[in-house]
């Protein structure tokens, strides 16, 4: 069997949740088996509470998912004393991908420091892509210095992390900066910019007009990305974008992936990612 | 606890815009209570992609049962099912109805399909008075069940069936002070619901069970949520679908 890793850190197969789509971790117990996946990932923390965007936040399309929830989160500040406290991710037998966003980019150090201290996770990830909080939908990776600066910073903390880039960016050029500055491995991709107008008032959907999109529409973009990606780095790429089944999954091993992480699907079938898991080991076991 | 069960369907019946699914669903059925609702795949496709939220409308034995308006896309897939044919079902999910407090009798108030949780409800409370209401007589879900369950009082905007009217041209007759008022409806409803509420010189013990859009259903997408008067947001599926009406802003 193949071994998986990232940095220092062993997964038990290459099958991860992705960020938003997991909750805190504590949503799927009892709908799936934690210690059948390589991983789960909670939701972004951002330095301070966000509440998030007003409705709507969600809307299906054609095998897609077009979503603008606006990282609600607790707060660095909380999720750390839970951490301390209530050691809620003890109880999740998989390794735990703890997500961070930064208001600055010095944040992303700081707040890694900070969960590093707290303990109980094993690996960073760091969101540089979310689209759809800021208007015009920039981000931190809408700039190569500024992924550069980023990585090498929170690089120097020697514990395992992934760089999680956007598709609506240089994310060829990103992942080649975040690689050189020492990024243990790269989650290729956040959501595709998309949006969605109201036939009936004529105005756009969603409150900030361009949403996050997502699910088994968006797979052949996703598959490109991870794949022209994968012909310039070595660090190992985490595919995220419409993985609905472990055919799929093989599908980004092809295109040069070393990990799946599944998203959307997750709150279509809770145990998605369970039944990926199972599905890629007989596949990989044949191999 | 929440349970993806494969549940046949025993019985598809079809009423005007109205379906109603009898299902084998033995484990949520042991554990789903009067105001949880169920999330229900409507194919093995990915589109529609994600499952479509229904109340619990009854339950007997090993079976649930959901009574679903035909309204787009899912609501249609899940109309082309026919008995002995298999569907995924997430759930109990929400929080049931709260309890009627003591000395003051329950009062159903439901817009069309709003009435489907409530005949659930009340077959669990002796015979609770339940004002339904409908722009028309065909938009009035099937009649038969609520007959036995509720003592139930029809207006219709435009008079074809009960009382012309809305449900708050009923609602009048009440003292709603000697009741425990429970609402499940469209946003229309709802609104007027609220502006009668505020009226009156003692607010009201009245909740709201809502329908939002779900992309889940078990708190993990951060989809449903709610505002609340207090600025804040509530997630429909965890926090509720039932609130007390002044603590969601609609
Ligand atoms: C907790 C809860 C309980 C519900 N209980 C019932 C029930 O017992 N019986 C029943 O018939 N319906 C119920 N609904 C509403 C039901 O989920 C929607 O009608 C259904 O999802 C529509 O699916 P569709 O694919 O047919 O429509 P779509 O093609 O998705 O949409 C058709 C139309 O319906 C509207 N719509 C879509 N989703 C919703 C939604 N979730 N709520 C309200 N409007 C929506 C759209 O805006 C559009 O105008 C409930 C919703 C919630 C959240
Ligand atoms: C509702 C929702 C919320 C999300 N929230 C986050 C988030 O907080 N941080 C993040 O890095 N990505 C977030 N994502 C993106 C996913 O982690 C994932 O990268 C993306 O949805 C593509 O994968 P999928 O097609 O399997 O869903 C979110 C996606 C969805 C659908
Ligand atoms: S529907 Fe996903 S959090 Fe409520």
């Amino acid at each position: 069997m193949k071994n998986f890793t990232i940095h220092t850190l062993g997964f038990r197969n290459p099958v991860l949740t992705a960020s938003g789509t997991f909750g805190m971790g504590g949503e799927f117990d009892g709908l799936t088996d934690y210690s059948k996946l390589g991983g789960i990932t909670l939701k972004t923390v951002t330095p301070r509470p966000r509440s998030g965007n007003q409705p709507p936040r969600i809307l299906e399309t054609p095998c897609g998912l077009l979503n603008s929830i606006g990282l609600e989160n607790p707060g660095m500040d909380e999720v750390i004393r839970i951490i301390k406290s209530e050691h809620p991710f003890r109880a999740y037998d998989t390794n735990i991908v703890f997500s961070i966003a930064g208001e600055t980019a010095d944040d992303f150090t700081r707040m890694a420091d900070a969960v590093i201290g707290a303990g109980d996770i094993d690996m960073l990830e760091l969101n540089l892509s979310c689209p759809n909080i800021h208007a015009g939908g920039a981000t931190f990776d809408s700039d190569c210095a500024n992924v550069r600066a980023i990585v090498s910073s929170v690089a120097r903390l020697d514990f395992p992390f992934t760089v999680k880039l956007s598709p609506n960016q240089d994310i060829l050029g990103n992942s080649i900066a975040a690689e050189d500055a020492g990024a243990h491995a790269l989650t290729i991709s956040n959501t595709f910019l998309g949006m969605a107008f109201d036939r009936k008032t004529g105005e756009p959907y969603f409150r900030n007009k361009v949403a996050g999109f997502s699910g088994p529409a968006v797979k052949p973009m996703a598959l490109y990305n991870v794949y022209r990606v994968a012909q310039k780095v070595k660090i190992p790429i985490i595919a995220s974008g419409g993985a609905a089944s472990a055919g799929d999954a093989i599908e980004f091993l092809l295109a040069g992936a070393s990990f799946i992480s599944i998203g959307t699907m997750n709150f279509v079938e809770p145990d998605i990612a369970e039944t990926v898991a199972d599905g890629l080991a007989e596949y990989l076991r044949e191999k | 606890m929440i349970i993806k069960e494969y549940t046949e369907i025993l019985e598809s019946t079809i009423a005007g815009t109205y379906l109603t699914l009898r299902l084998n669903a033995p484990k949520i059925a042991a554990s789903a209570l009067p105001g949880q609702f169920v999330n229900i795949r409507t194919g093995d496709g990915f589109d529609p992609l994600l499952r479509r939220p229904f109340g619990v409308y009854d339950r007997s034995g090993d079976t649930i049962s959901v009574m679903v308006l035909l309204r787009g896309r899912g609501t249609r897939a899940l109309a082309e099912k026919n008995a002995g044919d298999t569907i995924s079902v997430l759930g109990p999910l929400g929080n049931p109805f709260p309890a009627p407090h003591p000395g003051k009798p329950p009062l159903l108030i439901a817009g069309g399909v709003g009435a489907a949780p409530f005949l659930y409800f009340a077959r669990g409370l002796s015979k609770p008075k339940m004002i339904l209401g409908a722009r028309d007589r065909l938009l009035l879900p099937p009649l038969e069940s609520f007959m036995s369950a509720c003592e139930l009082m029809i207006s219709t905007d435009d008079g074809s069936k009960g009382s012309r009217g809305t449900v708050i041209d009923v609602l009048k007759q009440f003292d709603l002070s000697a009741h425990t008022v429970y609402a499940c409806g469209p946003k229309g409803m709802f609104a007027a619901l609220s502006e009668y509420f505020s009226a009156q010189p003692v607010s009201p013990l009245a909740y709201f069970s809502l329908e939002t859009y779900m992309g889940c259903g078990f708190g993990a997408c951060k989809g449903c949520s709610v505002p609340a008067p207090d600025g804040g947001l509530k997630l429909c599926c965890t926090d509720g679908p039932t609130f007390l009406w002044s603590e969601v802003m609609l």
